[in-house]
Formats: structure tokens, C-alpha cells, sequence
């Protein structure tokens, strides 16, 4: 993947570049809002790593500025643990998040799920197998787990078929309010409890989930089978 | 008393202006001159009333009508009108007189009137005027004080309701519910002075309550809507103190709130920076999925190390910071060699920095000064730190050493491309970064850590810049010497 890296800090990009090229990518970089800009226009970029940070630029106007221009996918990395930002990035139109420090595997393992949902995005299939057990066909909404079909109510399969869009990446509060409700002003209690009726009916164990995973503070994640390759 | 007193003088001129006018016209009618003594005793009439209102014409015109009909008119020195001849003259003097002094009376207290009015007007112009000069509650009161007596108000108390209580906050006495029965009411006081006490009434309701104290026999000149007046116009000030108290308050809190935010933000980013490398790095290191060729692995070594490196000076500054934030004590200072402690610096940079160019011009004896060594080490190593950074190691950092006998001064001047006019005042501020030098900066700490040790050291810290040719920068620290140590002393 062409993989744009945004951070203010020399040593983060010269920490990650030499790790992204080894792998395979093709890195580029930018320490500002302006150079990043710059990249953005002129090379057809399939990733953007952005450090919310940024000296010049507020990240989240370069998030939209990223999507007008350019079909990438946007991972947000956040050194600052305000949750507010980092949220407000993601309602803007970023695919996921990393928090500062973040584990090398981590990053990697996001690059991952972006780099199969864009081959995947070509490929223009609506099933979507999930696991072995799980077997979701969004077109003819039908959830089957372990060969059994599964019953969903029309708000339950709105929420899990938000989640099964975006699976692997985090999914905000707001964005599944709006898949359930067409409202992001919804009491979080009702999408709470959506969510557990949901894992109760998904999960082996919904007191332990791994399906649907909380992110706190930010929303939830459906878990993909994360490896090396498919 | 001053008022009864002016009383009793008027009262004695208007009679003597009677008895000379009687007089006069006795004497004007003994010449048989009886159209000059009737003008001069009318001339008198007026001028008493001109001088005491209306109630004095109408007395001076009636003692003046019986005087005429005694002294004057036919049969002179008894009562009694005998002709037609002489009651027509009688009838036309009395009338003359009663006429000409009531007008004259009126006239003259409508510009009574119009006088206090005025001198009312302009007693509340001056009030408000003082009451602009003062910015807080507690200075309302003072503000009017040497104005009011002149007024006849002998004591303004404002009062600012406190829950079921009065405050005055000028004293901080505390009054309870009793005053309030007697708001808009008079009073009259042990003392026999009047004591009136009115609502403060602001924008935003009930402000309190002030209490006018009265001199007694000042009382008529004191009619209600004029401490009425006096009153809104304390109410207007006292809230106008108030909102300005809130404004300021709001300012400090907001003021606080944003160094906590500042600090925190800071601290966050800073030693996130080096701790996300030294993961990323270790990680790319011990992954099997990412293999690098050897001098990517020594790379990211090295990036750990320094990194590691950051963060322990990081660490340093936040715990230096602290230090200064609460406070050098005197048992941490000692007598200390300036000259030393500037070599041991020097020696710290250029084991930080290899490829430091350092110039020294240090004058040969030893310069004592009042200070802990390693926190003046320190204070010096952070301009020579910040002088490589900004200066490079192409162009040469000078350091020089001297003294005036009171006082002894380093000098580290760079010859970097100098701090924009409106950074200068701010370089000493926390984490206070040149704009776009984020990269070769710190945390922003350590000017502020440099100020700060050298303050609680009795000494000072300046910036030059541009030192020459519009380049470079020269930080100043000046600290007072102390007498030197006799070497008796270290003998014994």
C-alpha cells in the first residue's frame, strides 16, 4: 500500500518508515498539515497514518480534506488521550485509531485490516464470512451462526450490520445511534442494551465477549481473525 | 448648630435693615418729606423680603403696616385713621408692601430652590465621579467619604446580603435581620441623629442595604429622594464591583485551568513522543513478520537509546520544575565557585554534544556566589543546551565570565539566527517553543528552569537578541558575589 505517515515528530517517522518499507509498503511523509497536503493531492494514497497533534493543522480538518481529495482510508494516532478528539476524528470520516504508544503489532494489525477491507471493497462482495462459526449476508440479512440461522430484530441487524460493515475497525457511539435510530441525540443506555442483546445472541460467553469488543469511551469493534493473511 | 446660628444672624439684619429703614423714614418725615419716607420704608419692606422668602415679607410687611399707621400717618405716635385722605395712603402702602413682598419673597425661593437643586445635582455628579475609582466592594464606601459631610451625611454603611445576614464588606461586620424592618424608614438613634437605611437595588435584584446616618439639625436639608438618588448611585457601583470581582475570578480560575491543561498536554505529548519510539522500534526488533537489514536494526537501536536519553532529562526538568515551584529553600545553598560551576557546565555540554564548538573567555580568579552548584550547573547547562541547538555546532557558542566587584556575570552568546521581537519576552515561559523549532526543542522547560534557579539565587536573567549583524542571542545571568572565604578559614 501507498502509505502516507503525518507526525511532527522526526523520530516517530524515521522509527516507522524503514518498519512500514521492509514489510512492503511504499512510505511517504509529511511533519505538518501544509507538506501533508501536498502529498495529498499529488499521490494516490491508500493509507494515512495521522498524528492528531499536529502543530499547524487541526487533524480533523485534514480528515476531511483527506476523503474529498483522496479515496484513503485515514488511522488516526493520538498522543493525547483526550478521548473528545480522538472521537470527533473518527465521526469526521477516520477509519480507526492507535493510541500513542502503541504497540508495533497493534499498528500493524490495523494496517492489516485496512489494507483487506480495500482489496476486499474491489472485489464487491456482500457476503461476508466472519469467522468459521459466523456467516453474515448483508444482502439478504441473514445471520447464521454455527449453521443455525439467527434471529435479529430490525434495530438489532441495523446495529450489527454498522459493525460487520466497518468489522475490525472501530465503530463510535454516534455512527451506530445513526444506524439505529437516524439520530445521534439517543441515550447511550438504549444502544447498551442493543449491544447486549446483540452478544447474547452472538457470543459463546456474552459476560466475556470477543465478538463485539467495547472501545471504551469511543464505541465498538466486531473482532476479525487477525493474521498475517486470510 | 450652624444652621441656628445663621438663623439668629439673619434674623438681626433683617431688624437692623427694619430699625434703619424706620428710622429713616422718621427722619424723612420730621423734614416733612412724606413721599421719601413712605419710598424709603417700602425700600426696606423689599429688601427683607428679598432677603428671607416669602414668610419674612409677609411679616416684614405687616410690622411695616403698623409701623406706617404709628409713625407715619395722621395722627402720628397713635393708631387710628381719622380721614378718607389718610386711608387711602395707608391702604395703598400696605398693599404696596404685602405685593411687593411676596414677590420679592417668591422670587427669591424659587432661586433657593434652584441653587440647592443644583448644588444637589452637582453633589450626585461628584459622587459618581469618586465612586468610578473604585474596584472593589470594600472601596464604595471610602471612595464617598470625604465628600459626604459637606451634605450633612454624617456615615454611609453599605451592606451586602448574605444569606439571612448583612455583610459590610469594608469591615466585614456582620449585621443581622434587625436592620431590615427599618429599611426606607427613618430612625431616630440614641444619639438623636436620624439614621436612614435603604435598599441597594441592582440590575440583577437586591444588591444589600446602606444606612445613612444624619446629623440632626442637618435633617430638612435631607429630604428622601435625595439619599434615594445617592443610594441607586451606590447600588450602581457596588454592583459594578461585584460583577468585576466575578469577571476576575473567572479570568484566574480560567487562567489556572489553562497551565493545568498546558502542563498536562505537554507531559502527555513529551514523554509519549519517546516512549511510542522505543516501542515501535523494540517491536519492530523482536517481530518476526518485519525483517530489517542490519543498519535498519543499528538505526532503531540507536533511536532507542536516545530516546531513552529524552526521557530521562525530561523526567529531570519535570522534577526541576517542581523543585521551583515549590520553593529553594536557604539550607540548600552554599558558597559556591561561579567560575567552577560554569567549567563543570561546559564540560556537561560538551559530553551531551561531541561536536559542540565552545569558545571561553573566563576571567582567571574565582567569582563566590550564594547557590546550590548542581541546580547552577544545571541553570547554565540549559543556555549552553539551548545555544547548540539554535546556534548549530558550525559556528562557535562563547561563554565569558565576569565581574564588577557586586556582581558576577555569565554571558553565553550564539550566533544562530536569533529570537523573533515578539518571543523575546516569552522565552522563559513553561513550555514556551519558538514557533516551527518544535523538532529541535524540548519540553519548553529548560529557560523556564534556568529563570527559576536563578531567581531563587538573588540573581537575574536577561535575553539579547540579536547579539551582531541582525544574528544570535545572548542570555545574561547576574548573580550578587559574596565575600570572598579567607583561606584562615579553611585552615581552621
Amino acid at each position: 500500500m501507498r502509505i502516507l505517515i503525518i507526525d511532527d515528530e522526526p523520530q516517530i517517522i524515521d522509527t516507522l518508515r524503514p518498519v512500514l518499507a521492509a514489510i512492503g509498503h511504499d512510505v511517504h511523509d509529511a511533519a505538518d498539515g501544509l507538506n501533508a497536503l501536498e502529498v495529498i493531492t499529488s499521490t494516490d494514497l491508500d493509507l494515512v497514518l495521522l498524528d492528531l497533534g499536529l502543530p499547524d493543522t487541526d487533524g480533523c480538518d485534514l480528515i476531511r480534506k483527506i476523503k474529498d481529495e483522496a479515496q484513503a482510508s485515514v488511522i488516526v494516532v493520538s498522543a493525547r488521550h483526550l478521548e473528545r478528539d480522538k472521537v470527533r476524528a473518527l465521526d469526521e470520516g477516520a477509519d480507526d485509531y492507535v493510541d500513542k504508544p502503541f504497540g508495533l503489532e497493534e499498528l500493524l494489525a490495523r494496517i492489516r485490516v485496512v489494507e483487506r477491507r480495500r482489496s476486499d471493497s474491489t472485489g464487491g462482495s456482500v457476503q461476508r464470512f466472519l469467522s468459521e462459526d459466523l456467516v453474515v449476508d448483508l444482502a439478504r440479512r441473514e445471520v447464521v451462526l454455527m449453521e443455525q440461522p439467527i434471529h435479529l430484530s430490525p434495530k438489532e441487524f441495523a446495529i450489527f450490520e454498522a459493525l460487520v460493515r466497518s468489522s475490525g475497525q472501530v465503530v463510535t457511539q454516534r455512527q451506530l445511534m445513526i444506524a439505529g435510530w437516524s439520530s445521534p441525540n439517543v441515550d447511550g443506555q438504549y444502544l447498551r442494551s442493543y449491544i447486549a442483546m446483540l452478544r447474547e445472541k452472538l457470543e459463546a460467553d456474552p459476560s466475556d465477549p470477543e465478538l463485539i469488543q467495547t472501545e471504551p469511551g469511543v464505541g465498538y469493534r466486531l473482532t476479525v481473525p487477525l493474521g498475517p493473511s486470510q | 448648630m450652624i444652621v441656628q446660628t445663621r438663623n439668629i444672624i439673619e434674623i438681626c439684619v433683617n431688624s437692623a435693615i427694619f430699625i434703619a429703614a424706620a428710622i429713616a423714614t422718621h427722619f424723612a418725615q420730621s423734614v416733612e418729606r412724606p413721599i421719601t419716607a413712605v419710598l424709603i420704608f417700602l425700600t426696606g419692606v423689599i429688601l427683607i423680603s428679598a432677603r428671607s422668602g416669602v414668610f419674612g415679607a409677609l411679616f416684614a410687611a405687616v410690622a411695616a403696616s403698623v409701623t406706617y399707621n404709628f409713625l407715619l400717618s395722621e395722627p402720628v405716635y397713635q393708631f387710628g385713621v381719622t380721614t378718607a385722605d389718610e386711608i387711602v395712603p395707608l391702604a395703598a402702602f400696605n398693599i404696596s408692601a404685602l405685593v411687593a413682598g411676596i414677590l420679592v419673597g417668591r422670587l427669591r425661593d424659587s432661586a433657593k430652590r434652584a441653587y440647592l437643586a443644583q448644588s444637589d445635582t452637582a453633589f450626585l455628579l461628584t459622587v459618581s465621579d469618586r465612586l468610578q475609582s473604585a474596584i472593589g466592594v470594600e472601596e464604595v464606601e471610602a471612595a464617598i467619604r470625604g465628600i459626604i459631610p459637606r451634605q450633612g451625611v454624617r456615615t454611609v454603611e453599605i451592606y451586602l446580603a448574605h444569606g439571612n445576614a448583612y455583610l459590610r464588606p469594608s469591615t466585614g461586620q456582620i449585621e443581622f435581620d434587625q436592620l431590615k424592618p427599618f429599611i426606607g424608614a427613618g430612625a431616630a438613634d440614641a444619639s438623636s441623629e436620624k439614621v436612614v437605611i435603604l435598599e441597594l437595588e441592582g440590575v440583577r435584584g437586591p444588591l444589600g442595604i446602606v444606612k445613612f446616618q444624619l446629623a440632626a439639625d442637618e435633617e430638612e436639608r435631607f429630604k428622601l429622594p435625595n439619599l434615594q438618588s445617592l443610594a441607586a448611585l451606590l447600588a450602581l457601583a457596588t454592583e459594578r464591583c461585584l460583577l468585576l470581582e466575578e469577571v476576575t475570578e473567572a479570568q484566574a480560575l480560567i487562567r489556572s485551568e489553562a497551565l493545568k491543561d498546558a502542563l498536562l498536554s505537554s507531559v502527555s505529548h513529551d514523554l509519549r513522543t519517546p516512549v511510542t519510539v522505543i516501542q515501535a522500534a523494540a517491536g519492530a526488533l523482536n517481530s518476526r513478520e518485519v525483517s530489517l537489514p542490519d543498519h535498519e536494526r543499528h538505526k532503531l537501536l540507536a533511536a532507542i537509546i536516545d530516546q531513552c536519553r529524552k526521557l530521562d532529562r525530561y523526567t529531570a526538568e519535570l522534577l526541576d520544575v517542581g523543585q521551583i515551584q515549590s520553593g529553594i529553600s536557604g539550607n540548600q545553598l552554599e558558597t559556591v565557585d561561579l567560575k567552577e560551576v560554569v567549567q563543570m557546565a561546559i564540560k556537561q555540554a560538551r559530553s551531551a554534544h561531541p561536536t559542540i564548538w565552545i569558545e571561553r573567555n573566563l576571567q582567571q580568579s574565582s567569582l563566590y556566589v550564594k547557590a546550590n552548584a548542581a541546580m547552577l550547573e544545571q541553570a547554565i547547562y540549559n543556555l549552553i543546551d539551548n545555544a547548540y541547538k539554535f546556534g548549530g555546532a558550525e559556528s562557535p557558542i562563547l561563554i565569558e565570565l565576569e565581574s564588577d566587584g557586586k556582581r558576577g556575570t555569565v554571558a553565553i552568546t550564539d550566533n544562530g539566527a536569533g529570537i523573533e521581537v515578539q518571543e523575546r519576552g516569552r522565552v522563559f515561559t513553561r513550555f514556551f517553543r519558538g514557533a516551527g523549532k518544535r523538532d529541535k526543542a524540548g519540553m519548553g522547560l529548560g529557560l523556564f528552569i534556568s529563570k527559576g534557579f536563578v531567581e531563587a539565587f538573588s540573581g537575574t536573567i536577561e535575553v539579547e537578541s540579536p547579539v551582531a549583524h541582525g544574528k544570535g542571542t545572548r542570555f545574561l545571568i547576574r548573580l550578587p558575589l559574596v565575600s570572598v572565604p579567607r583561606l584562615s578559614e579553611h585552615a581552621a
